[in-house]
């Protein structure tokens, strides 16, 4: 049964208006990253990789909020969810199957962009190789780690307030890779213990952040490209986990 | 079937748009034609916090406040003062240590910083220590360890005062090349230094790379090329006023022109292993000596009596020795009156309160003085600035043609 929810999130997902109008601003701002790449003073092609690479985070982060945050609240409106739930389907079902739906479109749309922009990178003449796409791998782990993070959200707050916590989530998750240089300032003892405690709360996304050095054409060792993609199969399984806990027991 | 009432809304609705894009649009209708060099960077955090704001966009971030620090770039260039936020000496500093620590594999942030550091605020100890930070962060970069090492040579005169550390870095420099010829071409670059430091040009290379990594028709570009043309013009006039008191010392009397010293013997004595290669005089078709004009297409010209003392210079055991002509180069001229105009127009921008509107207001107030043969100053763009004569030949290509 999971499988059958899975797909029709996934087409559902695919056709929503959120889904493909930020399809289409990434792809209005790919083309225009370019101008960018020719104001820098230089041939441009590093900082059109970055804008690109960047872009792909950024504009998949979006997608991936805005579409988890109503994964569950759509089906109560439109009360869709009743006729799911008045089978004999347990729960957790229900949310792994649209949790997956909307891991696959989300994927799905994260590798239509990767393929967009390295395309147009390697006809605006950049150096288009294996690092790029090793980066934009991450990048779709990432993606698919926030929608779980808002789906988790979702399952404990209303839709908005999951959008906004699922952002600052994402700001958080890429904070928490810089904050051990920033550590110094509380000089040990309790504060240092609530930071890292709060700071471990949170999925550290600069795991996933080798993009940047992508651009530059580095590689990165594939031992720590299994690891990172384990690190974030770990987070959704649990953050999944979390909202199967919470909505088997919310009153829906 | 439409309404009445769609119409009217669909008409306010493109009227307003219309209205709304033309607005728009009016900002560009004044917006200046030049490069702004003017920018405000007084929120510039520290590396950590920037990265923590960058959102996971590290590199791109670093770029974008790159990008937008151009005009503060343009604006150093004359100004020099390197001030953010009421501080002076502390902008560019924090900017790249921002910067680097984003991003810190692109190369750009280095030439830049060794330029804006080095040459432009003379701060030469930061520019050699972010040139040594990118040999530790690219170790096969040949150009970050030229740099470095023009740097220590010209800078810090490391070859005559510590030879060891200068061989140790040398060592340290071929070591991370990663082919024989690499390795060969840092014992070339040492033997061309030297060559060039006994001509008195040893910072040309150092300017050179400068010039080939900056955007062709910058402040920058225009910085460095006018920095070369001083360096070539003194360069020629030193040569000429060496063969001009070879001669006097010959022949017992000063030359009355400059063709005079085209003698094979004069130069066969002041260059034996050849003529140098931005020298005044040069080999022509017929194979005769002839005289090269000066960088920006003048000629060199011979006037009686010694050089006048620069403004200002004391008496030293060189200016002491006298010579019974002197060479001039009106490229060193017009280069010491051009940055005197632009030193003249920040001062008038930074201190008064209502500048003056024109040519004679801006001469009664900042008497620049007469300014050199061939040359007018001029009223341009609320600026005072230099017009010069068209030169009898052209000026020599500084900027080297792309292969």
């Amino acid at each position: 049964m999971i499988h059958v929810i899975a797909g029709a999130t996934f087409r559902e997902t695919v056709r929503a208006r959120a889904f493909v109008l930020l399809l289409c601003f990434y792809a209005a701002a790919v083309m225009l990253s370019r101008v960018i790449g020719w104001i820098s003073g230089t041939d441009g092609h590093i900082v059109t990789t970055n804008l690109v690479m960047s872009l792909q985070s950024i504009a998949g982060v979006l997608v991936a909020v805005a579409t988890a945050s109503v994964l569950v609240h759509t089906e109560i409106q439109q009360k869709t969810l009743y006729t799911v739930l008045s089978r004999p389907l347990p729960r957790w079902h229900f949310v792994v199957g649209k949790f997956l739906g909307l891991a696959g479109a989300l994927v799905v749309g994260q590798a239509a962009m990767l393929a967009v922009g390295l395309l147009y990178l390697w006809a605006t003449g950049a150096d288009v190789g294996f690092p790029l796409a090793l980066g934009g791998i991450l990048t779709i782990a990432e993606v698919v780690v926030m929608a779980a993070v808002s789906l988790c959200l979702t399952a404990l707050a209303g839709p908005l307030l999951a959008a906004t916590l699922s952002l600052a989530t994402y700001a958080l998750g890429h904070a928490v890779g810089t904050l051990p240089k920033l550590m110094y300032h509380l000089h040990g003892g309790f504060q240092t213990y609530v930071c890292v405690t709060l700071a471990s709360a949170v999925p550290d996304l600069s795991r996933f952040t080798f993009r940047d050095q992508a651009a530059y054409g580095k590689m990165l060792p594939l031992g720590e490209f299994a690891v990172d993609l384990v690190y974030a199969a770990l987070w959704i399984a649990l953050l999944v986990a979390i909202a199967v806990a919470v909505l088997r027991r919310k009153q829906l | 079937m439409i309404r009445l009432g769609d119409v009217g809304w669909w008409a306010f609705a493109v009227a307003g748009f219309a209205g709304v894009a033309l607005w728009n649009g009016l900002n560009f209708v004044d917006a200046p034609v030049g490069v702004p060099r003017t920018k405000d960077l007084t929120f510039l955090p520290k590396p950590e916090v920037a990265e923590i704001l960058a959102c996971g966009q590290q590199a791109l971030a670093a770029k974008l406040r790159w990008i937008d620090s151009f005009d503060y770039f343009e604006l150093q260039i004359d100004l020099k003062n390197d001030q953010v936020a009421g501080e002076a000496g502390l902008g560019y500093t924090r900017l790249y240590d921002i910067l680097l620590g984003l991003d810190p594999l692109f190369r750009p942030y280095y030439d830049q910083a060794a330029l804006n550091l080095g040459a432009v605020e003379s701060r030469h100890f930061q520019a050699l220590g972010i040139l040594l930070r990118g040999t530790m962060v690219m170790p096969t970069d040949r150009s970050l360890w030229q740099q470095a090492a023009i740097e220590l040579y010209t800078t810090y005169d490391l070859e005559r005062r510590h030879p060891q550390q200068m061989s140790d870095f040398l060592e340290q420099w071929a070591s991370a090349m990663t082919t024989d010829r690499e390795r060969q071409s840092v014992l070339d670059w040492m033997a061309a230094m030297e060559r060039r430091q006994s001509l008195g040009l040893a910072e040309l290379p150092y300017w050179q790379e400068q010039l080939e990594r900056s955007q062709p028709g910058s402040q920058a570009d225009k910085f460095i090329t006018a920095t070369i043309q001083g360096m070539l013009a003194t360069f020629g006039r030193n040569e000429l006023q060496g063969l001009a008191d070879a001669y006097t010392a010959r022949h017992l009397v000063p030359p009355q022109t400059l063709r005079q010293l085209l003698d094979p013997d004069l130069i066969n004595a002041r260059y034996p292993h050849g003529l140098p290669p931005w020298g005044p005089v040069v080999i022509n078709a017929d194979h005769h000596f002839t005289l090269r004009s000066d960088p920006l297409g003048f000629p060199y010209e011979l006037l009686p009596g010694p050089a006048p003392a620069a403004p200002g210079a004391s008496a030293t055991a060189a200016s002491i020795v006298t010579s019974a002509c002197h060479v001039v180069s009106r490229t060193e001229a017009i280069l010491n009156y051009q940055r005197r105009a632009t030193s003249i127009n920040l001062r008038f921008i930074a201190l008064a309160n209502t500048p003056p509107t024109s040519l004679e207001a801006m001469l009664a107030a900042a008497n620049p003085g007469p300014p050199p043969t061939g040359t007018r100053w001029a009223w341009r763009d609320n600026q005072l600035v230099l017009d010069v004569d068209p030169a009898p030949t052209p000026a020599w290509a500084i900027r080297p043609a792309k292969l």
